[in-house]
């Protein structure tokens, strides 16, 4: 996690963090996902018959269309909460939120053009900010939602749940959509919006970023606490409520776990002070279910 | 309540200033503190938590000054004192219990220590110490007065005296232990002249201490008490005539009985004393006999007197001393059994012996009580004369047999004549018959005394006695063996044997040494008392002293004090010293017996207090070495350390 946070660049990060990935696991994760694979269909009328396989044709005297590339792979949309909020770095931890998710999402986005996958990048601010749908698995589209990235979470009033109803408009059906954020918000309200997807057939990944200090609330001294969005300040004595603030996160990420669930997706805690390969891994067997 | 002894320390909680000042200084915490959202510290941070913050805050910030105040108090080192707090004086009532003090009005002392007591303050603490040989003390200083008043009670009468220094400086040291405002000294006592001949003047009081005497009834006839002065007596045959000197120290005249008692006669004499008169009274022993047993006689007055000590009185009748005794040297070799007898044992002598000296005869015939002539002694005739004279003069005489010329010259002198002398070894003969109704044999009428007629003796003459001869024991031949016979005013004493082994056997028997002493409790002294017993009034000590034994029939033990003798109690003492022996007849005190008064003027302050000898007390109120001390320190350090445990736990530091 040391050497993660050292790595100057969200690229180097990223390939990083597929490599790590990749080097606990001996074959790739998701068989036949080449170049060379095509699906074959039944020509139907209509179909541009610049897609007929003559060949298949000429053996099976039966004419059938080769489908694009992009047809068999899957679509994953990404949104990537760049609240105030997340830019919060506890004394325990390396990096901000916003660094981590940075970071997650870029390597992500690595793992995605390497398999082809078709990646969508939007940022959650006020609303749905900065959508790039995925155009193919070109180098450049990835080059481009990476310079993405280099932002700041300065989003003084963000709306989440605006950003992820504004995505479920824009996702097709069947696919993947991961959410990478704080999720301080309603989670009735959450799990409203994210039944969008289910009836969408997608599927939701929550990974749900918190600074160890978010966690376990491990302030001392009583002091005037700042909220990074708002500025707002309030005088607060840890030690007084800190046993009830653990309760009370706790609870609400197993809510969070909770919704995902009902509204067929998953969650995953990331504390900044871990690396985020387990996020790799859980994105993976999602796939696998593709 | 508890005074600190390093009360320094308590300077330091003062700095139970600085959590005070930080508490308020930081009542508005400066640091500030980001964190992402507060969409849920706004729901847990509620009024209650904030009032149970404030609430929080207080409680450490008392912690941590009782941590502080707990630490400084224990380091000052706590103690409880001895006395109360809020004490302003402290007072020693030194109360006289000696024997003058035994008074018919003895609860004066008493109600006089009461009425002080009562007069004091109820913010005062006292102490209260009965004088006698040693000082009784009643404990700590209290302020329950009655409790005094009761020890008072029961502890201020005796027969002893008083020992003013030691308690003055007693009650010295228990003020100087206590710190109060006023302290002082009062002495119950009637101030005797003879108590204050003890009190040295060198004794400091320390600064501060006042001191005072009250004296229980100032009147003269509150003591009654009669006494004899003094006993003078004078030997007559037959009679023994005493003066007796009484003393009336009543205010009420006396009517009593004086009874004069000596070598088992009385008389008893009525006398009258009017107050405060001294008189001679004379009483006469008819038929007294001076035998030698008898050294002393007492005088008594049977007056019901608030002191009873002084109604008797030793006196020493005259010449009775341990006789001179001269006896002639043993032949080289032989052991001198008479020596032996007379001299058995340092502590038991009965008589001072001497050695006959040819050249210092004629002083020594002067000076002997007793000559002993065992064997021959060349007696010029000059010194015949003079050995004659001593006895006719009154010493005594004892010739033992020798079987020579010399011996036969010498008896031949004084009468006695030797009918027939055995030439050969004849029988031994034993002692047919013996005198025991007189002298010195009747003490072997005692069943202890031993058996005198297993005595042998060998090659006994038969001598021819002068008429006036009494024969006290007799050969089973029928010889006289022990007679004696008056010469003068001496006594002759003829043994018709020879003391040594050679003559008689008895010198190993266990009769030989008594009979040497009642011979020699026979013979007159012709000196009077003198130096040899004399009588004395209490306190009279007696130096150099190296042993000394009470011998008459009285109680009291001999009180010795680095090679002096004091005489505690009255008494008849036989006191050895490095150079003589003495008899020592010790009466009581006059002036225990006499009443004085001090005059106004006396200021007895005066006489304690030596000023270029006062000594500037430290202050000795560090009692924190005690257990109740430590205690408290312990306590107070532990009441610092919970505390500071107790800040530690509420303000969740893991580390200081």
């Amino acid at each position: 996690m040391d050497l993660l946070c050292r790595l100057p660049t969200i690229e180097l990060r990223a390939r990083f963090i597929i490599d790590g990935f990749l080097s606990g696991i001996h074959r790739s994760p998701l068989k036949g996902s080449s170049v060379e694979f095509m699906e074959y269909r039944d020509y139907q009328q209509g179909d541009d018959p610049s897609l007929i396989d003559w060949k298949t044709y000429a053996r099976t005297d039966r004419l059938h269309v080769r489908l694009r590339e992009d047809e068999t792979n899957m679509r994953v949309y990404m949104l990537l909460d760049k609240s105030a909020s997340m830019d919060y770095q506890g004394k325990n931890a390396l990096m901000t939120k916003w660094d981590y998710a940075r970071s997650l999402t870029a390597a992500l986005l690595l793992f995605l053009h390497r398999q082809r996958d078709a990646a969508a990048l939007g940022f959650a601010g006020e609303n749905l900010e900065d959508f790039v749908r995925g155009e193919g698995t070109r180098i450049t589209h990835l080059n481009s939602m990476m310079s993405m990235l280099h932002r700041n979470a300065d989003a003084v009033r963000s709306n989440l749940l605006n950003a992820i109803e504004e995505l479920s408009f824009r996702v097709k059906k069947r696919s993947i959509v991961i959410i990478i954020s704080d999720f301080y918000e309603d989670v009735e309200k959450l799990k409203t919006v994210l039944k969008r997807f289910k009836y969408l057939n997608c599927e939701t990944i929550l990974f749900h970023i918190l600074d160890p200090s978010e966690i376990d609330f491990d302030f001392n001294n009583p002091g005037i606490f700042v909220e990074l969005e708002t500025k707002a300040e309030l005088n607060i004595s840890p030690d007084l409520i800190r046993k009830k603030y653990r309760a009370v996160i706790s609870e609400h990420i197993q809510n969070i776990r909770s919704i995902s669930s009902e509204t067929n997706g998953d969650s995953l805690l990331l504390p900044t002070d871990t690396p985020p390969l387990k996020a790799l891994g859980l994105y993976v067997s999602k796939r696998k279910g593709y | 309540m508890f005074k600190f002894s390093a009360a320094i320390f308590l300077l330091g909680s003062v700095t139970v200033m600085i959590p005070v000042i930080l508490h308020f200084m930081r009542r508005k915490p400066s640091e500030k503190i980001s964190f992402p959202s507060f969409y849920f510290l706004n729901t847990i941070n509620t009024i209650a938590s904030k009032n149970l913050n404030n609430i929080k805050r207080w409680i450490i910030l008392i912690l941590r000054c009782l941590a502080i105040a707990f630490l400084c108090a224990a380091f000052a080192l706590p103690f409880i004192p001895e006395i109360p707090q809020n004490v302003s004086a402290a007072h020693v009532i030194l109360v006289d219990s000696s024997m003058s003090m035994k008074t018919n009005n003895s609860t004066s002392c008493a109600y006089t220590a009461a009425r002080l007591l009562g007069s004091m303050k109820t913010d005062t603490v006292a102490l209260a110490g009965c004088i006698g040989d040693i000082t009784v003390w009643s404990g700590e200083f209290t302020e329950k007065k009655k409790e005094l008043e009761k020890f008072i009670n029961d502890n201020s009468s005796s027969d002893a005296s008083s020992h003013y220094e030691s308690a003055l400086r007693q009650a010295d040291a228990m003020l100087r232990k206590i710190k109060v405002p006023r302290k002082s000294i009062t002495l119950i006592t009637d101030m005797q002249q003879f108590p204050w001949k003890n009190v040295k003047t060198d004794i400091p009081l320390s600064p501060g201490i006042e001191f005072k005497i009250i004296t229980p009834g100032k009147r003269k006839d509150s003591i009654k008490n009669a006494w004899i002065e003094d006993v003078k007596t004078e030997m007559h045959p037959g009679n023994l005539k005493t003066a007796v000197t009484v003393v009336n120290g009543s205010a009420d005249s006396v009517s009593c009985s004086l009874k004069v008692t000596a070598g088992g006669k009385s008389q008893a004499v009525p006398i009258k004393l009017a107050p405060f008169e001294k008189n001679i009274f004379y009483a006469s022993l008819k038929e007294f006999k001076s035998d030698g047993r008898y050294m002393s006689g007492t005088a008594e007055i049977d007056i019901q007197d608030d002191l009873k000590a002084d109604n008797s009185y030793y006196f020493p009748l005259a010449g009775q001393r341990m006789p001179e005794v001269l006896i002639t040297k043993p032949e080289n070799g032989k052991t001198d059994f008479i020596m032996t007898a007379l001299n058995p044992d340092v502590s038991f002598s009965c008589a001072s012996i001497k050695y006959i000296d040819n050249e210092k005869l004629d002083s020594q015939l002067q000076d002997a009580d007793i000559i002993i002539l065992r064997d021959s002694f060349p007696f010029e005739p000059r010194q015949l004369d003079a050995l004659k004279k001593s006895v006719e003069g009154g010493a005594g005489l004892v010739v033992s047999w020798e079987n020579s010329a010399s011996m036969t010259k010498l008896l031949k002198e004084f009468g006695v004549s030797v009918s027939k002398i055995e030439r050969k070894q004849g029988k031994p003969e034993s002692l047919g018959d013996v005198n025991f109704e007189i002298f010195p044999f009747k003490k072997f009428t005692e069943s202890q005394a031993g058996n005198l007629y297993d005595i042998v003796f060998f090659n006994v003459p038969k001598l021819k006695l002068p008429e006036n001869a009494n024969v006290l024991a007799e050969f089973s031949n029928g010889a006289p063996a022990i007679a004696e016979f008056p010469c003068g005013k001496g006594t002759v004493y003829v043994f018709s044997f020879s003391s040594d082994r050679g003559g008689t056997d008895w010198p190993v028997r266990a009769t030989f040494l008594p009979f040497w002493h009642e011979l020699m409790k026979q013979f007159n002294v012709k000196h009077d008392a003198g130096d040899m017993l004399t009588a004395s009034f209490k306190p009279v000590q007696q130096a150099g002293v190296k042993n000394v034994k009470k011998i008459d029939s009285e109680g009291g033990r001999p009180l010795m004090r680095d090679c002096h003798f004091i005489p505690a109690s009255s008494g008849i003492y036989l006191l050895e010293t490095d150079t003589e022996k003495k008899l020592l007849c010790v009466n009581h005190s006059i002036d225990e017996s006499g009443i004085r008064y001090m005059p106004d003027s006396f200021k007895p302050a005066e006489l304690l207090v030596n000023k270029t000898k006062i000594v500037d007390t430290a202050e000795t109120d560090n009692n924190a070495d005690s257990e109740d001390g430590k205690k408290l320190f312990a306590a107070f350090f532990l009441m610092a350390l919970m505390c500071a445990c107790g800040e530690l736990l509420l303000s969740n530091r893991t580390a200081l």
